[in-house]
Formats: C-alpha cells, sequence, structure tokens
C-alpha cells in the first residue's frame, strides 16, 4: 500500500533516530497530558461557587486600643457611618472573614448530648442585616430578626435561633424537613428558622466547606470583624475612604485587613492558582521545544536524504508522491511515540496519584491531546517536506 | 590539547550558529525550569537549625480522646498541648532548657500622633525561647525568672521595631502602648530572619519572625486566647478563662533542650510517668502516645515541602529529559553536518578517540552556556514564583553559592550526556564516508 513497505524499512535502518524521536514525542505527551489535567482540576476547584457576590463585598479587621470601650456602642456608631456612606448596600459585624482562610468549626447534632452523629459546621455570627450583607439567599424559612440578636461575653455560647446552608441542612437532616427543627450543642437548643442556598463559608480548603451555620450574635471583646457589601461600581472608593471614616470617629482602635472578598478567595486560592499559571507556562515551554526539535529532526533527515530524493524523482515520481511520502512517514512516526506517549501518560499519573494525591487522568483527555499534538506535528512537518519536492532530480546524475 | 579542542569547538558552533543556538536554549530551558524547582525544594527541606538539629526536641503528648484523632502532623500526635500539661512539664528540671509559647497579635500606639496603631506579630514565650533558638540580642536581653513567675509588663521588640518606634536608638527602660497597656522595653533584637519558622509550623511556614516577645505569664493576667489554632475534643469544665485553662484545649507550643543521649531517656521517662499518672485520673485516654521531634524531624512530619512542590520537582526532572533527547537530537545533527571535516582529520592522523573528546569538549562547551543561560531564568523563575505567592517564600526563593555552582555542573553534566552517543557515532564511522566528493 502505497510506500508502506518502503517507509518501514527506511525507519528500521535508521532506528536509533527514530526511537529518539518516538521517546521524545512520548514524553512530551505523557507531560502535556498529565499538565493539562492538573490545571483543569485546579481550575475546576477554583471556580467553585460560593454563594457571595465577591466583587460587591469587602471586609476589614477592627481592635480597639482602649480596652475599657464598650464594643457593641462602637459597632453600633461604626454600622451607622458606613451605612450612611452612600452606595453601601449592608453592612454587619461578623466573627471571621468569608474566604479568608481561618475558620471556627464547631458540631452540631440532632440529640441533646449526641455522642455520635454531630455533624460539623462552619460558625458565623452575624446581625439581623448579616443575610443581606453577604449576599446570601434564603430557599426556605426566614430571616433574624432584629430581637433574636444576642450578646455574649463568654466564648462556646450560642443563640436561640440559626440560619444554616441547604448543604448543612442535607448533612443533618439527609430526609429533609429541616425547617422549624432544633438541633443542639451539647445541651443547649437552636431552632433552625431559616435555609439558605449556598455559602461557602471562611475556608476554601476544609473537606466540608459549604456547611455553614449562621448565628444572630455578638462575642463581646476588643476586636472583631466587618463585611460591607457595596455597588460594585462604588467599592473601590468606598474602600478608599472608610478607614480614614471610621479612624476620625474613633482614633482607639486599628484597622487591618482591608481587602475585598474577591481578593481574599484569591489569596486562599493562591497555591491552585500558583500551579496553573506554572504548568500553563510549562506546557507553552515544552510544546514549542518539541515542535522546534521536530522541525528540525525533520529537515536534518530530508537533507541526509537528497540524493535519494532526486534519484526517486529522476526515476518519475511527482512532486505530491514526495510530499506524501515525508507525511506518511511523520504520521507513522508521531502515531508509534503518540501511542507510547498515551501508555506514558497512564503510567505517570498512576504515579502521581499514588504519591502526590491526584485524581485518575480521563483517557478522553490523553486522547485530545494526543490528538491536537499530532495535528500540530503534522502541520509542522508540511513546511519541509514542501522543500523536499522542490529538490532537482538533477541530483541523481551528479557524482555527488 | 584542551587549547586546540577549544579552539576547534567555538570554530564549529560558529560554523552551525543555529543549531549550537538552539541546543543552548534547549539546555538552558530545561535547566532553568529544573534548578528552579530544585532550588525550591532544597531551601524548603533545609533546616535553619542543623547545628542544634541533636538538642532541640518539640514536644507533643497526645491527650486527645479516645476516638479523635489529629491528623496535621505526619505522626498523628496534635501538634499543641493543654495549659496543665505545658506546666508539669516545666516542672521537670531533666531538660536544659525548656519553653512553653503561643502565637499572638497586639495592637501598638505609638507615642508620636503622626505613627498610626498598627496591629503587631507578637510571641508570647517562657524566657528560653531566646536562649534555645540563639536568639541574637543587639540591647539588653531576655526578662527574669521572676518575671516568668509573677506577670510583669516587659517586652522584646524586634530590630524593626526599634528603627520605626524609637528610631534605633537604645531603648531600653522606654515604654510602648500594647493593646492600651504600658510594656517596658527590656530588650532588642539585632536583624533576625530564619527560612524556615521551625520553631511554629502552625500557620504559615516561611512567614516572618514576630515583632515583639512578652512573658508567658502575661496570659492568665490578660487572658488571652492564642491567635493560632485552638483545638479541643471535649468541654471546657466553664466558659471563663480559668476554665479554658484547666480544659483539655490544645493551644500551646512547647519545646525541650535535651543536651545529652542520657537526658533524652530521662526525659522521656518523665513524660511516660506522668501520661500514666494522669490517666489514673481519666486523662491521656489513648494508650501511651507522646512524640519528641528534632527540628528536621518537625520540618518533615509537618510537611514543610507539600505534595506540589514535590510534583513540581517531578516534572521539572521530566522536563529535563524532555530536553536532553532534544538536545541529543540537535547535537547529533549539528556533528553529522560537519562530518567532512572529521573524515578529513582523521584521514591526516587524528585517532578516533581524540575525535570523541573533541566533539565531548563541544558539547560540554554548549552546555556550559545554557547552563548560564539556565542560571539567569532559574532566577527568574524564583522571582516569578515568589510573586505568584504573593511573597510567601521571600526566605527561601532564592539560590545559594552551591545551588548555583550545582546549576552549572548540572548543565554540564546534561550537555555530556546529550553529547555522548552523537560524538561516539561521529568517531567510529569510517572517515571514507565523509572524504567523498560530497
Amino acid at each position: 500500500m502505497w510506500e508502506m513497505k518502503a517507509i518501514l524499512i527506511t525507519l528500521f535502518r535508521n532506528r536509533l533516530g527514530v526511537a529518539l524521536v518516538i521517546i521524545q514525542l512520548a514524553l512530551t505527551l505523557a507531560i502535556i497530558s498529565n499538565a493539562v489535567f492538573v490545571v483543569l482540576e485546579r481550575n475546576t476547584l477554583i471556580n467553585r461557587e460560593t454563594g457571595m457576590p465577591e466583587n460587591e463585598l469587602f471586609g476589614f479587621n477592627m481592635l480597639l486600643t482602649d480596652a475599657s470601650l464598650n464594643i457593641t456602642t462602637v459597632i453600633d456608631e461604626d454600622l451607622r457611618l458606613i451605612n450612611a456612606m452612600p452606595g453601601v448596600k449592608a453592612a454587619t459585624p461578623i466573627n471571621t472573614l468569608p474566604l479568608a482562610f481561618s475558620s471556627s468549626i464547631m458540631g452540631f447534632a440532632r440529640e441533646p448530648n449526641a455522642t455520635h452523629g454531630s455533624q460539623p459546621a462552619n460558625k458565623i455570627y452575624v446581625n439581623h442585616n448579616g443575610m443581606e450583607a453577604l449576599g446570601v439567599k434564603l430557599i426556605a424559612g426566614r430571616n433574624f430578626r432584629e430581637d433574636e440578636m444576642q450578646y455574649f461575653k463568654q466564648r462556646g455560647q450560642y443563640a436561640n435561633v440559626a440560619i444554616v446552608t441547604k448543604q448543612y441542612a442535607d448533612r443533618l437532616f439527609p430526609d429533609g424537613g429541616a425547617l422549624n427543627q432544633t438541633i443542639y450543642r451539647h445541651l443547649h437548643p437552636i431552632k433552625i428558622v431559616g435555609i439558605a442556598e449556598r455559602n461557602m463559608g471562611t475556608s476554601v480548603v476544609w473537606s466540608e466547606a459549604g456547611s455553614v451555620i449562621f448565628f444572630p450574635q455578638l462575642e463581646l471583646g476588643s476586636s472583631t470583624h466587618y463585611v460591607v457589601r457595596t455597588e460594585p461600581s462604588q467599592r473601590a472608593q468606598i474602600t478608599q475612604e472608610i478607614e480614614n471614616k471610621l479612624i476620625a470617629s474613633n482614633k482607639h482602635r486599628v484597622i487591618e485587613a482591608l481587602k475585598g472578598l474577591d481578593e481574599y478567595k484569591r489569596l486562599s486560592y493562591t497555591q491552585d492558582i500558583a500551579m496553573i499559571k506554572i504548568l500553563s507556562v510549562v506546557i507553552v515551554m515544552i510544546s514549542v521545544i518539541a515542535i522546534m526539535g521536530s522541525i528540525g529532526l525533520t529537515i536534518l533527515r530530508i537533507n541526509q536524504r537528497r540524493k535519494q530524493i532526486g534519484t526517486r524523482r529522476a526515476l518519475g515520481a511527482t512532486r505530491l508522491d514526495i510530499i506524501r511520502y515525508y507525511l506518511l512517514e511523520n504520521v507513522i512516526v508521531c502515531l508509534l511515540g503518540l501511542f507510547l506517549g498515551g501508555v506514558l501518560s497512564l503510567g505517570l499519573n498512576h504515579f502521581l496519584v499514588q504519591y502526590q494525591h491526584l485524581q485518575v487522568i480521563s483517557v478522553n483527555l490523553i486522547v485530545v491531546c494526543a490528538s491536537v499534538f499530532f495535528l500540530f506535528s503534522v502541520v509542522a512537518v508540511l513546511w519541509p517536506a514542501l522543500r523536499a519536492a522542490q529538490i532537482s532530480p538533477a541530483l541523481a546524475t551528479r557524482s555527488v | 590539547m584542551m587549547s586546540y579542542y577549544a579552539k576547534l569547538a567555538y570554530l564549529s558552533i560558529c560554523r552551525t550558529p543555529v543549531m549550537s543556538l538552539l541546543t543552548v536554549i534547549t539546555l538552558g530551558i530545561g535547566i532553568g525550569v529544573s534548578m528552579t524547582t530544585l532550588s525550591l525544594f532544597y531551601m524548603m527541606s533545609s533546616n535553619p537549625l542543623s547545628h542544634k538539629n541533636d538538642v532541640l526536641y518539640a514536644v507533643q503528648l497526645d491527650s486527645y480522646g479516645k476516638n479523635e484523632t489529629n491528623r496535621r502532623v505526619a505522626n498523628h500526635i496534635p501538634a499543641h498541648m493543654t495549659y496543665q500539661d505545658t506546666a508539669a512539664l516545666r516542672q521537670s528540671d531533666i531538660p536544659l532548657r525548656q519553653v512553653t509559647m503561643f502565637s499572638y497579635g497586639m495592637a501598638v500606639t505609638p507615642a508620636e500622633e503622626q505613627k498610626n496603631p498598627y496591629i503587631a506579630q507578637v510571641r508570647v514565650s517562657t524566657r528560653d525561647f531566646f536562649a534555645m533558638f540563639d536568639v541574637p540580642f543587639l540591647y539588653g536581653g531576655v526578662w527574669s525568672k521572676a518575671a516568668d513567675e509573677s506577670p510583669e509588663n516587659v517586652v522584646v521588640i524586634d530590630f524593626q521595631t526599634n528603627e520605626h518606634l524609637f528610631n534605633g536608638r537604645n531603648s531600653i527602660g522606654e515604654t510602648m502602648n500594647l493593646d492600651g497597656n504600658l510594656f517596658t522595653v527590656i530588650g532588642v533584637l539585632e536583624p533576625w530572619q530564619i527560612a524556615i519558622k521551625v520553631y511554629d509550623l502552625n500557620e504559615s511556614d516561611f512567614e516572618a519572625t514576630e515583632s515583639l516577645f512578652i512573658p508567658f505569664s502575661l496570659a492568665k493576667t490578660m487572658e488571652m486566647l492564642p491567635w493560632g489554632n485552638v483545638l479541643s475534643w471535649t468541654n471546657p469544665p466553664s466558659n471563663t478563662y480559668q476554665g479554658f485553662l484547666q480544659s483539655e484545649t490544645i493551644w500551646l507550643q512547647h519545646w525541650a533542650e535535651l543536651p545529652t543521649a542520657e537526658t533524652k531517656r530521662q526525659f522521656e521517662q518523665f513524660i511516660e510517668n506522668y501520661i500514666r499518672e494522669q490517666k489514673t485520673q481519666g486523662r491521656f485516654q489513648k494508650p501511651l502516645s507522646y512524640a519528641l521531634s528534632t527540628p528536621s524531624q518537625w520540618i518533615q512530619i509537618n510537611g514543610v515541602v507539600s505534595d506540589d512542590n514535590r510534583a513540581l520537582v517531578c516534572l521539572s526532572l521530566a522536563f529535563l529529559v524532555v530536553c536532553v533527547v532534544n538536545a541529543l537530537a540537535l547535537i547529533m545533527a549539528k556533528f553529522i553536518r560537519a562530518a567532512s571535516q572529521v573524515g578529513v582529520r582523521r584521514a591526516l592522523g587524528a585517532s578516533q578517540s581524540a575525535i570523541f573528546y573533541q566533539h565531548l569538549f563541544e558539547s560540554g562547551a554548549m552546555g556550559l552556556v545554557g547552563g548560564g543561560l539556565g542560571l539567569i531564568m532559574a532566577q527568574g523563575g524564583l522571582m516569578a514564583i515568589d510573586s505568584l505567592f504573593n511573597g510567601q517564600f521571600d526566605s527561601v526563593a532564592k539560590m545559594d553559592l552551591l545551588m548555583m555552582i550545582a546549576c552549572i555542573v548540572f548543565a554540564i553534566l546534561a550537555s555530556l550526556f546529550a553529547g555522548c552517543y552523537p560524538a561516539w557515532r561521529i568517531a567510529h564511522t569510517s572517515p571514507v564516508i565523509h572524504l567523498k566528493t560530497q
């Protein structure tokens, strides 16, 4: 069929060179497919829905430098000031900032003093405007009322009502019907008055992220955090002015860590974002190197066989025959290389799954990468093949 | 002979500039990428306390409940201890020194009006911290033993804080406002930075060291809650601070200095006796479990080198292999181009080994240049990675002299490896082929 036999014999005669090309193709595919896989995986991780309009929200910490001040008075003043600023939709004091690494996790159960069956939740304390400030959508029940707000001097105490995310409600009540049920922290009863659609909570790395329980309460101490929700176009202006305004109204405190929640989210995902960028650079570099090498090698092989090509043309081969010959040769080598590459990809992935806790790669992805690569190599060899076809048949008659 | 080879290599490279450039670039990129990840890996696993590696020990006691396992540290023992356990350990006079500490934050209100108040990172610790971790003092010293028992409002500040608040002068005896209370400065540190924060790997492994150090005895009087991990598997006896101190909440870090094997054995005995005695009171419900880890072990079991780092090292080594294979092919092409020269030289009497070594030298020369390129790339790569991680890796994203030399050596080795087979091939082909009127 065509010149298959001739091609294979020629390849076999120069087997070391061909083996080199095949190994290089295989390794490149193995690396690229695994790298692409990791990039896609991380990307999915980063783009998980948080349930909050991050570009409208920002958060900051406030620490009193004068311990004699009453924090509830300070917070009331602050909220009055913040809510009066144009462009602010809502604000709430909060115990930890969402999407900002640290988290407070506690277990709650369906029975008092349960010895097992308690489910962990990320606990978030807000005021009665909390749901609006965080942009949380309620799918059942109601929001907190102002009179349900409680203030605790000691840690470890909880309000009598709570709003939970649907994810947490499903963990506690797999058969549904969580609304208006009572759950317990040891002996303390808590009534679920509302169910929120979703909220990622304060940590993006927690395995149960998304199980959140909101309480209408405040822990009295000398510090608190705030979350403010704004019109997206006004957020930059507001963040510029707010620190000075707050210090002007009360200078016995430090305002720090003022960042948009989208920036906090980016910071939380630093490792994954970095990995994606690094791997993307590696993928591009390795593709460039592989293609450069392959074009160079093809030119070399063609140069080495100038006389042979000239002879074939002299014996009647058309330009198209020459082009087809080299394309076919390249296709065969490519297919061999990519097949080996597919096997290596699976092997490398297996190694990474074992030792680096990766997921198992899908064969589809390997096939897609291989196909793209194949296309590129065929296109890459087109130009040298066209050049080869230009070799004059007169070469056959020269004693060179 | 070497200078002749050098001249031949130079001429040959000039004659095939494109191929040589491609080879150098290929090797350079491969080396650059590998050295970036390798340097990071090397710095992250290096032990800044290696000179004290056989006397310092991080102490872990597993007081956690029967059915609870804390898996953050690789040996599955919690990294922190309860207040009562650290107090009990401090009763022992077996270790040369011990330190109990936790991470905290305080608001600093500078005396000068125009300087804004800010939050400073604080280490609340017993006095042996400085001696144990070799922290150098510029002025003054650590607080007295008395201050560890009855609390005094004293503070040791770091070099930058002294510059910022006191314009760098000897500020011993002056006061500063922390959280609304006045503290007296009794010590100022020299600029001190360790690459990996071995003594506290709880939050960030490469975080800057603290700005302020205050006595541990103040924790109780000021009812401090740590700014680090606070975990508990059961309820405190009451919701007051006293209840917190008496509870099973783990929040304190504890290190011991045990200079000899004998002291270590005695201390282990002390710990075992303590745990057994506590078991009779219903605590320490797990089977006897504790650990003493040297700084290098501590770095390892806290996973300072993350899985992602290791994966990147593997990836970059595989990348290097691809580059070397490419370089091999390019070098082969290069040598074959100049093969007619080889034919002439062989005919004039050059031996096969002479041809071999000459070509190997040429590869090595390209490797040297590639190594230089790779070194520049690696520096750039490390800076890029550090900025990708928002400066978290400032202390480790750099190449020390060893790494730089390793980079060049690596590059030359890679090029020799790549050039080995082509040089052998060209030396062993019959010269007659190349002498024909091609």
